[in-house]
């Protein structure tokens, strides 16, 4: 009873205290466009591409593919590119790009000419993968 | 903070984004380059073969058939899109999005460049809002050739345009009790009451909405379900949807309607139909199978489907195979072009139960046996013809000319042939259907298998 009663009464105050501050966080102008991406070791950034070698196909979500090579050893599949890379036509309107390019990036690049993809996902940062609450063995 | 959504992830999953004329990834990519398991045999080989329909596999089946490598995909001009919102009963949102967004047009001008401008509605979605969820906020951005009302390009990627009273403000909409009647009658309000102009690639990289930006710390306790049905059916799923997270007190943070055309090309299609993608983004607590399964029920029976990205653990193989009746087709492409099964992920291992790897496993053993056999018996020859010759190798003008010798060359030439024929038969990996049905492997596994 006593926790309901704390929590709506920091409910009221909250909500009578953040009115002004809305208004001025729907008006706020955001401080730097450009935030180097550096998430993985090598990506382009506002200044080009940033030189470091990049970890490369990485599979998130549940179905993060292996492979046995050679018909004997499972290893998981992350290494069959080296680079994350794209290149864009500007004239044609199109781009090849990396499959291992995170789409933060991909937002970028095309930014820096102008141009965007014409399907972005939602969430740029989403993780396409499921509940994770349970695991699968075999 | 993280940050590890790829072009490859959205490919795989044949994702969609916002933009209510191109629907799944798949419609945008022009062709694409992947690796195949014999690829990688081959020391990674590229296969890039659209007449062979490679190329439609690949979008969507979640790297069980190739792993995508390349894409290349459309682009449009980063032009200028217009924020418009509008709150109505959901059920009147069909109309709406039929009449506003479907039937938007705008006349802009190319500018010389070849490369198209943004459809009229760059970007649609629309919020319903919580508990009952029969009111819907929608949510456009209308391209436009109006001035520019914020000039930076790109949202900020450390902090999506926050500052510390927002994630104030999320905590509250997200923790306090009656917070979703918080963010519709006041901070939503508040937050689209504006209609900024901005460039197109700004509102892209805005985030996954306005209330999961707000507490990003917590991502990790949040999990999406994505549920597609047919444009006509949207009233009697929003119903069972609110319906069903009341009965089961679903933790559910946000839900939202997103529009795609239907697709073509894909071996799984998600959107047969022109659908309305109903996203739910819940806080995990217990587990979910109960009420995502009579969601997974209800979407099939109106003709929908769900996504499998999210919930392959969930959704059962009759499910999977109801929503998705490409689903065959694709295990015989799987037996086809990953015979050996080097391509494992969750959907794979549950569509293909653990007797199917096994049969594969056991033919497989028994291949290498053999080929450990023959392979024996290859060098025990080689080393027989060898002490021949040295025997032979003083007393003798010619080594032709010993009747023994070429009895023995006859003998290595045919265990050359059967280890070459064994290597074969490992690469077939010949498994057999009567194999199959002796192991009671399902009908639909041994169907793919026939197919195949």
């Amino acid at each position: 009873m006593a926790k309901t009663v704390f929590h709506h009464s920091l409910s009221l105050v909250v909500t009578l205290a953040w009115a002004p501050i809305l208004l001025t966080e729907a008006t706020a102008q955001p401080a730097q466009a450009y935030e180097p991406y550096v998430e993985t070791t090598k990506a382009w950034g506002p200044d080009g591409l940033v030189d470091k070698p990049i970890p490369t196909i990485t599979f998130a979500g549940p179905w993060q593919s292996r492979a046995s090579f050679f018909g004997r050893k499972e290893i998981r599949v992350v290494s069959l590119v080296d680079t994350a890379d794209a290149e864009v036509d500007e004239v044609n309107g199109n781009a090849d790009i990396s499959a291992s390019m995170p789409w933060r990036t991909v937002v970028q690049l095309m930014d820096m000419h102008d141009l965007s993809v014409a399907l972005v996902p939602r969430d740029l940062d989403r993780k396409v993968g499921g509940h994770g609450g349970r695991k699968r063995s075999r | 903070m993280t940050s590890t959504g790829k072009l490859g992830d959205t490919v795989a999953a044949n994702d969609h984004g916002r933009c209510p004329s191109t629907g799944p990834f798949i419609n945008i990519i022009n062709n694409s380059e992947a690796y195949y398991s014999s690829a990688l045999i081959a020391k990674v080989r590229r296969h890039v073969d659209p007449e062979e329909g490679y190329f439609l596999m690949v979008p969507g089946d979640f790297n069980s058939l190739a792993v995508v490598n390349k894409v290349n995909v459309a682009l449009v001009r980063n032009g200028h899109v217009r924020r418009v919102t509008a709150v109505m009963p959901a059920d009147e949102y069909p109309a709406y999005f039929a009449a506003n967004v479907l039937g938007a047009s705008v006349a802009l001008t190319g500018g010389g460049s070849s490369i198209p401008v943004p459809p009229a509605v760059a970007l649609h979605e629309a919020v319903l809002y919580a508990p009952r969820y029969d009111v819907a906020r929608s949510v456009s951005w209308l391209s436009t050739d109006m001035p520019l009302s914020r000039k930076a390009r790109l949202v900020p990627w450390d902090t999506k345009g926050r500052t510390w009273f927002a994630d104030i403000l999320g905590w509250c909409v997200l923790h306090l009790p009656w917070g979703a009647g918080l963010r519709r009658y006041v901070a939503d309000p508040l937050f689209y009451f504006f209609s900024p102009v901005v460039r197109l690639n700004f509102a892209l990289s805005g985030g996954a909405g306005y209330v999961l930006d707000l507490d990003p710390t917590t991502h990790a306790d949040y999990a999406t379900q994505e549920y597609y049905v047919p444009t006509d059916k949207f009233g009697a799923f929003r119903a069972t949807l609110a319906a069903v997270i009341a009965r089961y007190r679903v933790d559910a943070l946000n839900v939202t309607v997103q529009y795609s055309p239907a697709e073509t090309g894909s071996m799984m299609p998600w959107a047969k139909t022109n659908v309305f993608a109903f996203c739910v983004t819940y806080r995990k607590s217990g587990d979910p199978t109960t009420w995502s399964q009579e969601l997974i029920d209800d979407a099939i029976a109106l003709g929908g489907s769900f996504d499998l990205a999210s919930q392959m653990d969930i959704a059962s193989t009759d499910e999977i195979l109801a929503a998705y009746p490409g689903t065959t087709d694709f295990l015989a492409h799987k037996f086809r072009y990953d015979n050996l099964y080097r391509f494992h992920n969750a959907l794979v291992d549950k569509l293909c139960p653990v007797e199917f790897y096994n049969a594969a496993e056991d033919v497989r053993r028994g291949n290498i046996e053999r080929e450990d056999a023959l392979f024996k018996s290859f060098v025990d020859l080689k080393a027989e013809a060898h002490q021949i010759d040295l025997y032979h190798l003083t007393g003798v003008k010619s080594l032709s000319e010993i009747p023994e010798r070429r009895i023995l060359l006859g003998r290595i030439s045919k265990a050359n042939e059967a280890l070459l024929e064994a290597y074969q038969a490992d690469m077939k990996t010949e498994l057999q259907v009567s194999d199959l049905k002796a192991r009671h492997i399902p009908d639909y596994l041994v169907r793919a298998f026939e197919r195949e």
